[in-house]
């Protein structure tokens, strides 16, 4: 499933299908959905990384605009809409951008392990083929 | 293979410094918008300050805060990699000595 994983990556497209097979899905009154993502909209793809920065920066963009019009008024009743709408808004934009980040960053941790451990497990395979080789030619009575 | 640890802990150091100016400049903030705040009387300037000083400040290091968590993360898990490169490496190696093992063995016999 991994190394399917890393193949997928190169691909435009990276097709999910349903782990059961179509009529056990059937029979569990699930449709067996595909689900067709493109590369860069993946959670490890860069772009999220990206659109956490953009989406922080957003946050800031409104904090100075929330800033601009409440220092643009005299009274405090028409102040505090700025204050909601603009400034909290944009302080939770930055703390929205924040989490992005930290998951897009997860996500692409967890693809380089992933890559990782299947190059590991086809070491593995080739060392268990190796060793099956050398102890079938151990078992054969040597020649005279 | 090379280790990636020098490489590693310069970049580490690098976004240590800018996540550390972060943080000064974040903590600046909240303490501009303190005295601000505390030096004005009518509610009206009181707030301004809130909103650019506080407000802004928060942002900043909260954003700060939380790169840092997320770099440290990262380094750990560059290290665990790191780790690992070597445990594959390993096994590759054993592969190849047991490759060479068993093809000697064939020519001897």
């Amino acid at each position: 499933m991994s190394s399917g994983l890393a193949r997928a990556e190169m691909a435009d497209f990276v097709v999910e299908e349903s782990a059961d097979a179509p009529e056990q899905a059937a029979q569990a009154g699930r449709s067996d959905v595909v689900v067709r993502v493109p590369s860069w909209f993946r959670a490890s793809a860069p772009t999220w990384v990206w659109v956490s920065v953009v989406v922080g920066l957003v946050g800031f963009v409104l904090i100075a605009v929330a800033w601009g019009a409440v220092s643009g008024e005299s009274e405090v009743y028409r102040q505090t809409p700025y204050v909601v709408s603009a400034g909290i808004f944009g302080l939770a934009l930055v703390m929205v951008g924040l989490t992005v980040l930290n998951v897009s960053t997860r996500q692409r941790d967890a693809l380089e392990r992933e890559r990782q451990i299947d190059r590991l497990v086809e070491v593995m395979e080739d060392l268990r083929l190796e060793l099956r080789e050398a102890l079938a030619g151990a078992s054969q009575p040597r020649r005279r | 293979m090379s280790s990636p640890r020098p490489a590693l802990a310069a970049s580490y150091g690098a976004s240590l410094a800018v996540i550390t100016l972060m943080c000064i400049a974040g903590l600046a903030l909240v303490w501009a918008g303190w005295w601000g705040i505390s030096g004005s009387a009518p509610v009206p300037i009181q707030v301004s300050y809130l909103v650019s000083g506080v407000m802004g400040g928060m942002g900043v290091l909260g954003f700060g805060a939380g790169v840092l968590v997320v770099q440290d993360r990262r380094r750990a898990e560059a290290r665990e990699r790191a780790e690992l490169d070597r445990v594959v490496v390993a096994a590759e190696a054993l592969v190849l000595a047991v490759r060479t093992e068993v093809a000697a063995s064939k020519e001897a016999s």
